[in-house]
């Protein structure tokens, strides 16, 4: 079985809100050990998107409100393996970060895992057997909404029906990772 | 001896006195050849002469051999003559002359061996004596030195006495390349005959100083023979002539060498003795091409803790060097060389030899000496003792600065002559900034180099940009935190060619590039960083001082400190427990950050990044319960709204913002609020496309079902018939939308659907059951109306996704089972 790894993030806010990913995260992002890259938006400019096609060949990126290219899709759906993967930086959902706002979105964009960003707060839940994810912003860049942000991103390890997911922050100087498992729900069978 | 003379004229084929004669022939035929030197002849004419030569070296080697083969010494000596008789012409060039040689000391090394068999029965004293009456100078002295090595071989002289001898009686030959080949034969042929410390020749064979002084002198005729090669030729052949020199340098370079591998010779000898008679030889010779030579090899040669003990003679001897050697390259390949040792070993150096005084004195003193010296070569000297006082002194700054002072006063004195920099110049005085900035890795400590500024100023703008460039990118690189008012002024002072329009700047920078130069600055504004509040903020007034000079550039730099205006603000309020003037310090940055604003909005095309940042102020003011001030962004996002978004996309975008904003404040009473929201759904009712009417709406309805659980007191909004109603009139804005555009009313109805079932979930009364039901059962049958097609696929899913999420409810909520699917 071919590794699958997708790395998610976004929120950088380079250089508006923050000067780099800190060094603790860049160390750990090598090239060619991960095969897609899903960013939330808000790079804000080409160097950032130029960083990540270093990393990775495939990378999807949509439009945050603060990104200087405005060609970026609103929206995005990509399948990789089992999962159909839905792909919005979020500011755009009203209220903002509401739970069910963003069900609303999942079920428009048919997606099986839902990845949004824009609070800079990291958070991981399932609501009828669908995944949602915030990866939060990988350069703790500073958000009216939070007020203590902490840098994270997120690692999703695709494996048949099941993805695992490495969340990843940096607290206090320190990278500290947890794991968060997620299943597909088998055919006709409802949890 | 006048027997044995006799009877060596015999032998040799003429008397004593015909020898004389034929030795004053040979001299005269010497002559004739020198006269006759024509190195000018063509490559053809000299390949001819070789063949010539060799061809006859070739006879008179195999008939040598035979005569050895048969123990006839006599004849074999003669024949040995004959083939050396032809290093006695002047006809060749050192390049094929060399080919020669090569030939000729293969067959004498035959000679050699046999010789040291001891074969022939006679003593290697007598045949010492023999080889003297050769015929010709050359060939008597070729063999003199081949017996003569045999002779000490076998320890039966002691080895001074031979060495002496050779090294003396080699003055007969005073033709340059004749003289430089017949030396460095002696010089190859005694190499492992010396008496150095350690060798089986010391003692008896004498002491190092024997073997000093035959390397010396041997060293000094040679360099002496050298310097008169380049006279021999007429002026027209002056370049051919140094080239075919520096080929030949190696012959006497070797000299230097071979004292280098002498174990005895002590530093103090080296000192007092061997050097002081090196320099003075190289001085004395007065030729560019021996001395430039020569102090590279010598510097090459010997070992680091000699150059250490004296640096002061060789720098001073560089300053009496002729005009035309180029000594930087002399002096900095000495600076390199002793800056890696004494990185390498720093225990090596003496106490009282203070590095960088010495270098630095001296070269002030060869600069002025040798003036006008190119500008470039001085910077490159100063940059090699830079990168020494970097390595050796690390935690001298001082005297990096003092480099650098030297400098700029070079520099200015170069710019009242008005000279324009060369390009090699340029490089150097990169270099000389480049560095200190790599090494100490922190541009604040860069920065307080007095000299550093003086240098850089010297520079063109596009020069000095760069230069700027790379100092803010060091800082980024190493993380280097600014955490004053002073250190950003400092900092700023350096990079004005990104901050603002420069007097001497003739040439503009292209876009990219100057939105990359200007994404730099940016990212640098977050490398200020101060755990106290008022230090901080202090350092970004300066910051704004500096980045309001900027005209266009405010676009870019304002905003990351306008973010980290409110970054500060969040900081103080999460402290606020703490700090009793909370309230007034938020106030004094949120009007820091409308001042930014203020200078953004001046830029061109800058009004939909202005107004989310009015909102995103109005967000922070809000959420600090500042409610003026949060009324008051609003209030600004709302007039450019109206007077400056024109683009229907960017009307809609900043609605959606303006939504989310307004919903997240909490601080509003509802004289304030009820103003602002009516505001917003009329423009959401007045947008030109109806879908973006509807989807507007949409959202509008959020603004009248909110929690405000943190405001104090804690409040609701929730005007659950309102949004019933605005839900419907945006069905029927749904609704209404033109047959021309397709089933775009389709996925509005969904939406719309999925929207109402939010306010289901959230216990809305207003929003029944029932009017559930019949909204999809409206939606299913627009959606069969419409027919399938490929359009309708993503609705159909949409809807069904719907569905579906219903059923799931059920679980949990049995008023879901109410809705009929």
């Amino acid at each position: 079985m071919n590794k699958v790894l997708i790395l998610v993030l976004g929120d950088l806010h380079i250089p508006h809100r923050a000067h780099d990913i800190p060094p603790q995260f860049k160390k750990l992002l090598v090239p060619n050990k991960i095969q897609h890259i899903f960013c939330t938006g808000n790079l804000c400019t080409k160097e950032a998107y130029d960083y990540f096609r270093s990393l990775a060949s495939d990378v999807h990126i949509v439009r945050g409100d603060f990104d200087e290219n405005t060609s970026y899709p609103e929206d995005k759906v990509v399948t990789i393996g089992q999962f159909k993967f839905g792909l919005c930086h979020g500011h755009q959902i009203v209220p903002w970060g509401d739970y069910e706002a963003l069900a609303m979105l999942q079920r428009k964009l048919d997606a099986d895992i839902l990845i949004t960003g824009h609070t800079h707060e990291f958070k991981a839940w399932d609501y009828d057997d669908k995944f949602f994810i915030n990866p939060g912003s990988i350069t703790g860049a500073y958000s009216g909404l939070s007020s203590n942000v902490v840098p994270s991103f997120a690692l999703m390890d695709i494996q048949d029906s099941r993805v695992i997911t490495y969340h990843y922050q940096l607290i206090d100087g320190e990278v500290k990772v947890a794991k968060i498992d997620f299943s597909l729900p088998k055919k006709g069978e409802k949890k | 001896v006048a027997l044995l003379a006799t009877k060596l004229s015999v032998e040799y084929g003429g008397s004593f006195s015909e020898h004389t004669g034929s030795h004053t022939f040979a001299m005269s035929q010497q002559q004739q050849q020198i006269n006759k030197t024509d190195i000018n002849t063509s490559q053809q004419e000299q390949e001819k002469l070789l063949e010539d030569a060799k061809q006859v070296v070739k006879v008179q080697a195999f008939q040598m051999k035979r005569a050895l083969d048969s123990n006839k010494l006599m004849e074999a000596l003669k024949h040995a003559s004959n083939l050396i008789c032809e290093l006695r012409t002047g006809l060749l060039s050192p390049k094929y002359y060399y080919e020669l040689y090569i030939i000729v000391l293969d067959h004498l090394r035959y000679l050699e061996m046999y010789l040291g068999e001891d074969k022939h029965g006679k003593s290697l004293g007598e045949l010492y004596e023999l080889v003297q009456y050769a015929g010709n100078i050359l060939p008597r002295l070729y063999l003199l030195i081949t017996v003569g090595s045999v002779y000490v071989k076998s320890k039966k002289v002691p080895a001074k006495d031979v060495l002496h001898d050779l090294v003396e009686m080699c003055r007969g030959v005073q033709h340059p390349t004749r003289g430089l080949f017949l030396r460095n034969y002696l010089s190859e042929m005694t190499k492992d005959k010396l008496p150095d410390e350690g060798s089986e020749y010391h003692g008896a064979g004498g002491t190092v100083k024997d073997a000093v002084e035959f390397i010396l002198s041997n060293f000094i005729e040679m360099n002496k023979l050298w310097v008169r090669l380049q006279h021999q030729a007429p002026q027209k052949d002056k370049e051919k002539r140094e080239q075919e020199r520096k080929e030949l340098g190696l012959l006497i370079g070797k000299n230097l060498s071979r004292l280098s591998q002498l174990d005895g010779i002590k530093i103090e000898d080296y000192k007092l003795t061997v050097l002081p008679k090196i320099l003075k030889q190289v001085i004395s010779c007065k030729d560019k091409i021996a001395q430039q030579y020569l102090m590279e090899i010598t510097i090459q040669v010997f070992s680091d803790d000699f150059h250490l003990q004296t640096l002061d003679q060789i720098l001073k001897t560089c300053a009496q060097l002729t005009p035309e050697v180029e000594i930087k390259s002399i002096i900095v390949s000495l600076i390199d060389r002793l800056a890696n040792y004494v990185s390498r070993s720093p225990n090596e150096v003496p106490g009282d030899i203070h590095i960088f005084d010495l270098f630095y004195e001296n070269i002030s003193t060869v600069v002025k000496s040798r003036s006008p010296m190119p500008l470039e070569n001085v910077l490159a000297l100063q940059v090699s003792l830079l990168n020494l006082s970097l390595k050796v002194y690390p935690n001298q700054h001082d005297y990096v600065d003092k480099v650098l002072g030297f400098c700029a006063e070079q520099l200015n004195q170069n710019q009242q002559s008005s000279k324009e920099l060369s390009k090699n110049a340029i490089k150097e005085i990169f270099r000389l900034l480049r560095i200190p900035q790599d090494v100490y890795k922190n541009v604040l400590l860069v920065l307080n180099l007095e000299n550093y500024a003086k240098v850089t100023n010297v520079l063109s703008f596009l020069d000095r940009r760069k230069i700027s460039l790379d100092i803010v990118q060091n800082a980024i690189d190493n993380d280097t935190k600014i955490s004053s008012g002073d250190e950003v002024e400092k900092l700023f002072s350096f990079i004005t060619p990104l901050l603002k329009d420069e007097t001497d700047q003739k040439e503009t920078v292209n876009d990219t590039d100057f939105e990359e130069e200007q994404h730099l600055v940016s990212r640098l504004v977050h490398l200020v960083q101060n755990p106290n509040v008022e230090a901080l903020y202090g350092a970004y007034i300066k910051a704004k001082s500096q980045f309001d000079l900027g005209g266009k550039r405010k676009k870019f730099t304002l905003v990351p400190l306008l973010f980290s205006g409110l970054r500060l603000a969040q900081r103080i309020h999460n402290g606020r427990l703490k700090d009793e003037n909370w309230e007034k310090k938020i106030r004094a940055i949120l009007k820091f950050a409308n001042d930014c604003i203020t200078g953004i909005k001046q830029t061109p095309n800058s009004s939909s990044l202005v107004v989310k940042l009015y909102l995103e102020c109005g967000l922070v003011a809000g959420k600090c319960g500042i409610d003026n001030f949060a009324y008051e962004f609003l209030t600004q996002a709302y007039n450019l709204y109206e007077e400056d978004i024109a683009d229907s996309k960017e009307k809609f975008a900043t609605i959606n913002y303006i939504v989310n904003v307004l919903y997240q404040v909490d601080c509003f009473n509802e004289e304030q609020r009820d103003p602002l929201v009516t505001q917003t759904v009329q423009y959401a009712a007045k947008l030109v496309k109806k879908p973006d009417q509807c989807r507007g709406l949409f959202m509008c309805t959020h603004l009248l079902w909110v929690e405000y659980n943190d405001a104090k007191p804690p409040k609701k909004i929730k005007d659950g018939k309102r949004v019933h109603d605005w839900l419907t009139r945006a069905m029927k804005v749904a609704g209404s939308v033109g047959e021309l555009e397709g089933t775009s009313n389709l996925a509005l109805f969904v939406e719309g659907l999925d929207r109402c079932l939010y306010y289901y979930e959230n216990k809305n009364e207003a929003v029944t059951t029932d009017f559930v039901n019949k909204l999809i059962k409206h939606v299913k049958t627009k959606i069969e109306e419409a027919g399938s097609s490929e359009n309708n696929s993503n609705v159909n899913l949409h809807l069904n996704n719907i569905l579906k999420h219903i059923q799931w409810k059920r679980q949990n909520d049995a008023r879901y089972e109410a809705i009929t699917i």
